[in-house]
């Protein structure tokens, strides 16, 4: 069987460079700019000037999210690029197959949480676009719902024991800085109790631990 | 916890995947056990002495022992 080891580095340093660093950057840059001439097509060259620094906080995690979703998705429909990102040892044909499905779930959840944070970031105005912007969040907490269920049946013992983790560290996280956070506000030591804020630290403190505690069990580089 | 598990599989001539594949986990299970990432479950780890054909004992080391 073929593994990493017995296939041998590829390429030059230069070229582990430019893979690693400039092609993404490549990417992230026409994303960026693609990104900026949606939103200033849509709302002015100004619109940007009028957000809080929450809303804009909101936007660059969305966008993030957003950068994820076209690298899940090629890697659950390239083997070749999979099989690159995948780390060391061996690596075994029916993997790709495995999870593939988990991949293209996982990308269907950050669009579903960046589209309930732009929901909630962008601003707007009239009755309609407020019940639109929320039937946004309602139809995308449903979808992460399910996405956190399929994901759940399909994962074996070690991906179930990274999500129980992932979600125990968080709630800790959660409970320290919201008690903090609310403790500040109620006793009007000049900080806000924004409910976009909220939300923002709540998808950080279950996003980082998931992160942190996947690559320590070996599940990603 | 120290296991022995990638040199019990190598003499079955198993790749990771194979092994996995026997015991309906992720190859990446397998790799997280072996490299120290990961203590298995109980029931995976008599699962594992059981396709080993070795007491569990001989493939996850544990070097604690009750005080005197």
């Amino acid at each position: 069987m073929m593994t990493h080891q017995e296939a041998g580095p590829k390429g030059g340093s230069a070229e582990k460079i430019a893979k690693k660093f400039l092609i993404p950057a490549m990417f992230g840059g026409l994303f960026g700019y693609g990104s900026a001439r949606l939103f200033f097509g849509f709302y002015g060259k100004d619109f940007l000037l009028d957000w809080t620094g929450v809303q804009l906080i909101a936007l660059v995690i969305a966008c993030i999210f957003m950068l994820v979703v076209p690298i899940l998705l090629a890697m659950s429909m390239s083997r070749k690029f999979f099989e690159s990102q995948r780390p060391e040892v061996e690596f075994d044909p029916s993997e790709f197959e495995q999870n593939k499905v988990q991949m293209r779930l996982s990308a269907l959840g950050f669009v579903a949480y960046a589209a309930a944070l732009l929901a909630m970031a962008v601003p707007g105005a009239g009755d309609s676009a407020k019940i639109m912007r929320f039937g946004i969040v309602a139809a995308a907490m449903a979808v992460q719902m399910y996405v956190n269920w399929a994901i759940w049946v399909r994962s074996d013992e070690l991906y179930r024991a990274v999500i129980r983790e992932s979600y125990s560290v968080a709630t800790v996280l959660i409970e320290v800085v919201l008690f903090l956070w609310a403790a500040a506000a109620i006793l009007g030591l000049g900080v806000a109790f924004d409910p976009l804020a909220v939300v923002i630290m709540l998808v950080l403190c279950s996003t980082v631990p998931t992160v942190f505690l996947t690559i320590k069990r070996g599940l990603a580089k | 916890m120290e296991n022995r598990l990638k040199e019990f599989r190598l003499e079955h001539g198993w790749s990771q995947g194979e092994l996995a594949n026997l015991l309906g986990v992720s190859r990446q299970t397998i790799n997280a056990v072996e490299t120290d990432k990961y203590d298995p479950s109980l029931p995976l780890a008599l699962r594992l002495a059981k396709l080993m054909n070795v007491p569990v004992e001989a493939i996850f080391i544990d070097h604690w022992a009750p005080n005197a």
